[in-house]
């Protein structure tokens, strides 16, 4: 997974595969959560190609990380395959989620 | 005796060997005309006549690994994109072996192979920890060469991909917890109902350390 960082726009745009693999990036999402600005974080999904269970549990602990610090994490632009995960694990009433 | 030389030296047609360095170099051992790919630290304990009999069925691959490559290198992606080159299937198709085979592959090395406790991954701190775990159990040399075997089987009307751990396994006797805690907003839980959503059939087996995924084409 790539992760590229707006800090003065609040924005963290993902891109490639968010996998078991990915703890360092996942560290690194972390960290910049706690350095945006503003109080609602985007994590842009559009160019994420491929998420499973271990991906989209941290981004629920990224979540929780977010709201420990008065910050609203939203989720933008699901597409393909994340997506689909997103409908069948019902992630949309866990999250908000944009289109 | 001389016949066991021969075996050495000359390896059963259709078996190659993955150096478990990088997904480049495993793809290239994935390559046609491998039916069965075995990562270069359990070669020695291949067993040529399982090899010799898997070859048999018309379409079939298999990839034996290591925990430890398992757990570092995406292989399952590296092994669909392989079946795909000796059959092809739809993008729908491909996005639900991938993502079912992935949570199979997953609770192979986590909960079958490492014994991970799969609550730990429910806080930050915990996932921190449960890493920490992990990179401990793989410096042991017995755990970080524990085999997982991906087998992936295929006709004109159906594909199944089993996957298969040498963990222990669940007692049978004590009763699954599955019912009683669902995922919501935890942040594990969730494969089973992926496996599911994904896959025709699945199957569990042999205490658990075996998954069987049909797809119907």
């Amino acid at each position: 997974m790539q992760i590229t960082v707006d800090r003065d726009a609040g924005r963290i745009a993902v891109a490639g595969e968010f996998t078991f693999n990915d703890h360092s990036q996942f560290k690194q999402m972390i960290i910049e959560l706690f350095e945006a600005k503003g109080s609602t974080i985007t994590i842009d999904l559009s160019k994420l190609e491929f998420i499973d269970s271990a991906g989209l549990g941290m981004l629920l602990l990224a979540r929780d990380e977010a709201r420990k610090n008065d910050r609203q994490l939203i989720l933008k632009r699901p597409g393909g395959q994340v997506k689909r995960m997103f409908c069948v694990t019902k992630f949309n009433t866990l999250f908000t989620v944009e289109e | 005796m001389q016949v066991d030389q021969a075996r050495r030296v000359k390896p059963p047609p259709g078996l190659s060997c993955w150096d478990g360095q990088s997904v480049e170099t495993l793809k290239e051992a994935l390559s046609p005309p491998a039916t069965t790919c075995v990562e270069a630290d359990l070669i020695e304990e291949c067993d040529c006549g399982d090899v010799i009999i898997e070859q048999r069925a018309p379409g079939q691959l298999t990839l034996i690994v290591t925990t430890r490559s398992a757990y570092r290198h995406s292989i399952v992606k590296a092994f669909i994109a392989a079946i795909e080159r000796r059959t092809a299937f739809s993008e729908d198709l491909r996005d639900r072996i991938y993502s079912s085979a992935q949570e199979a592959l997953m609770n192979a090395v986590f909960h079958g192979n490492l014994r991970i406790d799969p609550n730990l991954r429910d806080s930050l701190e915990g996932l921190l920890a449960a890493q920490e775990a992990i990179e401990a159990k793989l410096t042991s040399p017995e755990v970080a060469r524990a085999k997982i075997r991906v087998v992936a089987i295929w006709n004109a009307t159906t594909l199944n991909v089993v996957v298969q751990d040498s963990g222990k396994g669940y007692d049978a006797a004590v009763p699954s917890n599955r019912k009683s805690r669902q995922p919501g907003d935890h942040a594990s839980g969730r494969g089973l109902d992926i496996l599911e959503a994904f896959s025709d059939k699945v199957t569990v087996s042999n205490g658990g350390t075996t998954v069987s995924l049909e797809f119907r084409r």
